[in-house]
């Protein structure tokens, strides 16, 4: 025990101490790293089928809690249906799933042919992240990049914060560093839309900047403004619960419940491109560093 | 190396890899007021108290960037403090103290614990989001309670890998 500061093994540790401090500045300054990157290429496949197959299990959970009677109405149902589309069944349940996807995927892509969009599936959630972030099963290859927004057909769910070729994640509205510029759809007044960990425990964001007179009221729709050049104009962040006074200045502010669960979100849609997309973004900074607009400390 | 240490060691990274999975896998370990379980670090402490400290320190950094790969921020956090941690842990099991299952409890409840702290004051407190004592006890303290509960899970597993091929070795 006395010579431990002599040994070799001792001497590994510091020369790995002092390479995961190093790696830990780097990342800190660079944002991405080979590193993990390589992690990405072993990990990211895995969690994709672990995903799937959790997402399988939780369905057949739903199926085992049902009572016996509808189980065995549903049952004998499920057996016609099978006869009946025996021959066309190859496949039908991916391509159903498929179909409702792309589904969702025309309405929005109809309501806004500006938008580029790429479909991912969640892989990973980290249990240490308070804020439900989350891994896509997509990456740069598939045409995603920094600060992308990204959302369902319900509404805004957040935003690309790092990426690599085979996956990205995203940092949901939750995280106290997305700011979404909003509006008001009835009264047209504007706020910025945020969160700390008291809302997000509560899964209301809050509305903020309100001034004393405001019209805004419980149950108006709030959605985007489309200032800042992160998130395109018009999509749905949620509905105005409740008007409260600040507890630090003479402005308001509104709770906003969310239009999307992004606790259990499992399917998104990306955009990877759209009509005044970081237009307001520094001239140098370009995409990557439009930190500021999409709220990045 | 001989078979039996390869075989041991090849487990050992297999169990690391698989934990990481079931712990990222959204939906899978279910939510306990909340949270959810960071398993990879009671998996790598009790790793360490059945193998020498070089190794354990190896598996400790393995654990520790996967978690760091997770949790999609700093590289290197999670790593440095797991491989540190897994030395010494390590180091104390071969001349302390008796590895057995009230010390497992106690190295992992310890190292939990201090990197629960550390991540909350390095992730939340210096990022200086608003509300940083509710955040540790709404949300830091459920995460260490609930991955210390898995920590019997973790050292019966790895004993018994460790003791089963030990056993051929001799």
């Amino acid at each position: 025990m006395k010579d431990v500061f002599h040994s070799t093994a001792f001497k590994i540790l510091v020369a790995v101490v002092a390479a995961m401090f190093c790696l830990m500045l780097y990342t800190a300054g660079a944002g991405d790293s080979a590193t993990a990157t390589a992690l990405g290429l072993i990990t990211t496949p895995m969690q994709r089928v672990s995903a799937i197959v959790a997402n399988n299990a939780a369905a057949a959970a739903r199926t085992a809690a049902q009572p016996k009677e509808e189980l065995e109405a549903e049952n004998r149902r499920l057996r016609q249906q099978v006869e009946d589309l025996n021959k066309k069944l190859v496949n039908y349940y991916a391509y159903q799933q498929e179909n409702a996807q792309l589904r969702k995927f025309l309405e929005l892509k109809n309501d806004n042919p500006d938008f580029k969009l790429v479909a991912a599936a969640v892989i990973g959630r980290d249990p240490n992240d308070l804020f439900g972030q989350f891994t896509l099963d997509q990456g740069s290859r598939a045409g995603i990049a920094l600060n992308d927004p990204v959302v369902t057909e319900a509404g805004v769910v957040g935003w690309v914060s790092s990426l690599s070729a085979g996956y990205s994640k995203v940092t949901t509205f939750l995280a106290p560093e997305t700011k979404i510029s909003a509006m008001d759809r009835v009264s047209r007044e504007t706020g910025v839309v945020g969160c700390d960990i008291r809302a997000a425990d509560r899964s209301l964001l809050q509305l903020n900047y309100l001034s004393a007179g405001t019209a805004v009221k419980a149950g108006d729709l709030i959605v985007t403004s489309g200032i800042g050049g992160i998130y395109p104009r018009n999509l749905i962040i949620g509905t105005v619960k409740d008007v409260k006074h600040s507890t630090y200045d003479v402005s308001l502010y509104a709770e906003v419940e969310p239009a999307v669960d992004v606790k259990a979100v499992r399917d998104v849609l990306v955009i990877t491109s759209f009509t005044g997309q970081g237009e307001a973004l520094s001239p140098a900074g370009g995409k990557a560093s439009s930190s500021s607009a999409g709220g990045k400390p | 190396m001989n078979r039996y240490r390869a075989v041991r060691y090849l487990g050992y990274a297999l169990e690391i890899l698989v934990v990481f999975i079931l712990q990222e896998t959204p939906g899978l370990i279910p939510a306990v007021g909340g949270a959810r379980p960071v398993v990879l670090i009671p998996a790598a402490v009790c790793i360490a108290m059945f193998e020498a400290e070089t190794p354990a320190m190896v598996f400790g950094l393995l654990a520790g960037l996967l978690a760091d790969y997770g949790a999609g921020g700093v590289l290197g956090f999670h790593a440095l403090l797991l491989a540190a941690a897994c030395f010494a842990v390590s180091l104390m099991a071969a001349n302390l103290f008796q590895t057995n299952f009230l010390m497992a409890l106690l190295t992992c409840a310890v190292t939990e614990a201090c990197m629960t702290l550390l991540q909350w004051l390095f992730f939340f407190v210096l990022y200086g989001y608003a509300h940083a004592g509710y955040a540790l006890t709404a949300h830091y303290l459920p995460i260490f309670c609930y991955t210390f509960a898995l920590t019997p899970l973790a050292y019966y597993f790895n004993r018994a890998l460790a003791l089963q091929i030990r056993s051929k070795e001799e």
